[in-house]
């Protein structure tokens, strides 16, 4: 589990809400803090406006009227599908059989599964399976529906079905937070977007905002798909070799031409080595950010760092100069408040 | 097909064994065998001639000291029974054995290719024993008048032609049941194994040493209630362990047994003969028939077996009802963080403890000044050894099941019970009947060591027989056989169970009625109470 730290929302009846994210920054964790499948160290999360981390409270009874759906399906694999989703109603409202069954069928129907009330779960594709789990919690007819990554588990020709059946929910007005990788889906159906990030609500906004004009650097990777490498140079006895095999690595994980890796450390080679990193002295801090994101094939290098103005486009060595020339497509360099930004396009 | 062919396979199996039998049957009859005895002075250089060869002897009887004392550098080992003894002989992996004549004599008849040296030199005392303590010095010293007596009138001559001799219609006793107890009842914990003293025939302990009790008991109006042991090693623990009156048996008087019990006057004296092969005569195999006789038809011994197979049978199944009510108690620890270490250290306890150490400890040690019938101990001592596997099997099964399972049960709405009753137990049963099957079997099959607290259990009687017909083979494979049909049945019985609770093999028939019902009927709809008030009720739909 991811620890989360000071995460503050407030989520409204009608809302509809997708929490996006890298893996592994707390968007699960969230989502069952919320039904107290986990229970936060610190903090209050309220439903209904109840505690639900106090004494008092019927977690049981607040559940019944929070519905959830797992990434794992979580089906009651000894009961047909009938069963599955009419237990709980029979079970814990008292429900009449024949009147359970029937709503049963009902919701089955409107999932497109009206022919497999008597099959088995282990007999159903992972997206029946999914259908199934989402019609087990509309049984008890709750206000509220938690989804916890519900395409996850699913083969891509079957992330459809499991999603068409969640936009008809949203057309219907149900209250619900889902947890998602897709991000397509998030921006149509959301009213609100919340970007987890490091166990924090990082960013949060309208689709629009999130998906169009992110604010912050973190959220804009994400949405761009940006992956980014970051490496800080403090003294000129730095490990040479070391940021070379980086770079190396670094362009190999995101399937990069032999071209283009050669052209980042040519890049770094010309540029800092052999012409700023010599006029910083002893003690600097410069950073090196590598960004290249998946979804436009952008390959982006920064370099940044204080001290007195340096080009060295203007300034450095002229055959070296020409040799970065040959392998970058753009150069910009900028000079404000103290601060050296150099960008190139490879 | 295959089981088709099986069935072929048993059936001509079973209609070998029957010819078989019946012509041996008309072939022997009944075996009548020769003993062969012989006594001087050549006897002891034949002993002498002895020194260094294989010896065997029972486990806890005085005869080790004996060999050790007649012959010189004996290479010893030991047995359970003088059956099994006698067929080590018979197989050569032993050279000959220690007895008491009279026992000696009995074993020759049926083991025709063993003879029997006889030394003058060794001569032996038997006595009843009793325990020390003060309440039983008056009831010991009417015994001791009454045998002194019996010696003198020639009552002791008299018992000793009637069960040495061959006449099976003199060997029978009053039933116990029949005598006057004017003055109280008398336990006695008695040897079954001891022939001709102590032994088991027609369902009826009779014996020399039985038929001078009773008539002591006839003489002072005592009733006798009787428990069977195997062994003087036991009877000696039992009376010590408060578990009889009098201990009878042909026990051996010694030093070192008169520092933990008394022994009362001698009732018989005798010597120990030594046992060996006869040269020259070929073992003779009395044939199946002969061995199916004895072991089952002669003296009605199959009633034995019945009982035996009753008491297994009890006690397996009253030990898996009890030990799986306790594993489930033990299973049942979850927050109480000292309780779940008690029961913790409890499974780890009884895990480490052979099943019949645990028996004996309650039979002897814990029960020892307890009225308390022995399959009831059985019963205790095996639920206990039961439970916990029980518990681990359970807990075991229970964790099997998908963490998943809880979570979307709980976040239904489910309390924690209820989910365990509905979700989990029903998936945990896949995961747990079969391995409990198996601990169940292992269970019946290790209450064959209930002969050691003196209960007749299948493995028992079958010891019984063997001591009392001198025969190995046959009684060993019937109760081989009968083990396997018994836990047979049972799997076969559990497998019925586990079809039973099996979720995915019941019929779905009457779920699929109610589903076309509800499908005709259709949904009703609740009032939209606190559901989005902002959406107009649609109303009930039909």
């Amino acid at each position: 589990m991811t620890p989360l730290s000071d995460v503050n929302a407030v989520i409204n009846k009608g809302d509809v809400v997708t929490v996006i994210g890298p893996s592994g920054t707390g968007k699960s964790t969230m989502l069952r803090c919320v039904n107290r499948l986990e229970a936060p160290t610190q903090g209050v999360v309220s439903v209904f406006g109840q505690d639900m981390g106090a004494g008092d409270t019927d977690v049981a009874a607040i559940r019944q009227r929070m519905g959830m759906v797992f990434q794992s399906f979580n089906l009651f694999p000894h009961l047909t599908v009938a069963e599955n989703v009419a237990l709980a109603p029979i079970e814990l409202k008292g429900k009449e059989r024949r009147n359970a069954y029937a709503h049963a069928v009902e919701l089955l129907k409107m999932v497109g599964l009206g022919e497999k009330a008597l099959s088995y779960p282990d007999e159903l594709s992972g997206g029946q399976k999914q259908r199934v789990a989402i019609a087990r919690t509309l049984a008890m007819n709750p206000d509220i529906i938690l989804f916890d990554e519900p395409t996850s588990a699913l083969d891509p020709t079957m992330v459809g079905e499991v999603l068409s059946v969640i936009r008809e929910l949203v057309r219907e007005g149900m209250t619900m937070v889902i947890v998602t990788h897709e991000m397509r889906f998030a921006q149509d159906v959301s009213s609100r977007v919340f970007y987890m990030d490091q166990g924090v609500i990082y960013e949060e906004g309208t689709p629009d905002e999130i998906f169009k004009s992110p604010k912050r650097d973190r959220t804009r990777r994400f949405i761009k798909r940006v992956n980014a490498m970051e490496w800080t140079f403090e003294t000129p006895d730095y490990d040479f070799i070391a940021v070379n095999v980086a770079l190396r690595n670094f362009g190999e994980k995101h399937q990069l031409s032999t071209q283009r890796i050669t052209a980042m450390r040519r890049a770094f080679e010309e540029l800092m080595a052999q012409n700023t990193i010599p006029q910083l002295g002893q003690s600097f801090s410069l950073t090196m950010t590598v960004e290249h994101s998946s979804e436009t094939d952008e390959l982006v290098m920064a370099f940044d760092w204080p001290g007195d103005r340096y080009d060295p486009f203007a300034e450095g060595d002229e055959i070296a100069i020409a040799l970065v020339r040959r392998v970058m497509k753009t150069e910009a360099f900028d000079y404000t408040d103290g601060r050296n930004r150099l960008t190139i396009g490879l | 097909m295959k089981k088709r062919l099986g069935g072929l396979c048993v059936c001509i199996l079973l209609l070998m064994f029957l010819c078989a039998s019946m012509a041996a049957l008309t072939a022997h009859g009944v075996l009548a065998a020769s003993s062969t005895v012989q006594s001087d002075a050549a006897a002891d250089e034949e002993i002498a001639a002895m020194a260094g060869k294989r010896f065997g002897v029972i486990t806890g009887t005085t005869f080790d000291k004996y060999t050790q004392k007649m012959i010189s550098n004996p290479v010893i080992s030991y047995y359970q029974t003088y059956a099994d003894m006698a067929v080590a002989l018979e197989q050569n992996k032993i050279d000959g054995f220690l007895m008491d004549q009279p026992a000696g004599r009995v074993l020759l008849q049926s083991h025709s290719a063993l003879k029997m040296i006889v030394s003058d030199k060794y001569h032996e005392s038997y006595a009843f024993v009793m325990p020390k303590t003060t309440e039983s010095d008056a009831l010991r010293s009417k015994l001791d008048a009454f045998i002194i007596q019996c010696r003198r009138d020639g009552t002791l001559d008299k018992l000793d032609k009637i069960w040495f001799g061959d006449d099976e219609n003199l060997k029978k006793l009053d039933d116990p049941k029949t005598l006057p107890a004017k003055n109280g009842t008398l336990e006695l914990a008695v040897s079954a194994l001891a022939v001709p003293f102590s032994y088991v025939k027609n369902n009826q302990v009779v014996g020399f040493d039985m038929d001078l009790m009773t008539r002591f008991c006839k003489k002072y109006g005592y009733g006798i209630s009787i428990k069977t042991y195997t062994g003087a090693p036991n009877i000696i623990a039992a009376v010590t362990g408060g578990k009889g009156d009098i201990g009878i048996g042909c026990v051996t008087v010694t030093e070192e047994r008169k520092e933990k019990v008394i022994f009362c006057e001698p009732d018989y004296y005798g010597g120990v003969v030594v046992i060996v092969r006869s040269e020259g005569k070929a073992a003779v195999q009395g044939g199946l028939a002969s061995s199916f006789y004895k072991t089952f038809v002669q003296e009605d011994l199959w009633q034995l077996i019945l009982e035996g197979l009753g008491n297994t049978l009890l006690i397996s199944l009253l030990s898996a009802v009890f030990g799986t009510l306790l594993g489930l108690c033990l299973l049942k620890r979850g927050k109480n963080r000292p309780l779940s270490l008690i029961s913790a250290a409890f499974i780890r306890f009884i895990q480490g403890i052979p099943a019949v150490v645990i028996l004996m400890v309650l039979f002897y040690v814990v029960f020892a000044n307890v009225e308390v019938s022995g399959i009831v101990v059985a019963v205790i001592g095996f639920s206990i050894n039961f439970s916990v596997y029980v518990a681990e099997i359970i807990r075991n099964g229970i964790e099997a099941v998908d963490a998943g399972q809880w979570e979307a049960s709980e976040a239904l709405g489910f309390r924690k019970v209820k989910t365990f009753m509905k979700i989990i137990a029903p998936q945990a049963l896949a995961f747990i009947l079969p391995v409990y099957k198996g601990e169940f079997i292992a269970m019946v099959k290790m209450t064959s060591v209930v002969g050691y607290i003196a209960i007749n259990d299948l493995t028992k009687v079958t010891d019984i027989i063997r001591s009392r017909t001198f025969e190995a083979l046959f009684p060993l494979v019937s109760a081989a056989l009968i083990y396997f049909l018994l836990t047979w049945a049972l799997i076969k019985l559990l497998d019925l169970v586990e079809l039973k609770t099996n979720p995915r093999k019941r019929s779905l028939k009457a779920l699929d009625e109610t589903l076309k019902a509800a499908a005709r009927s259709g949904y009703e709809k609740p009032r939209p109470a606190c559901r989005r008030g902002t959406r107009p009720s649609s109303a009930s739909s039909t």
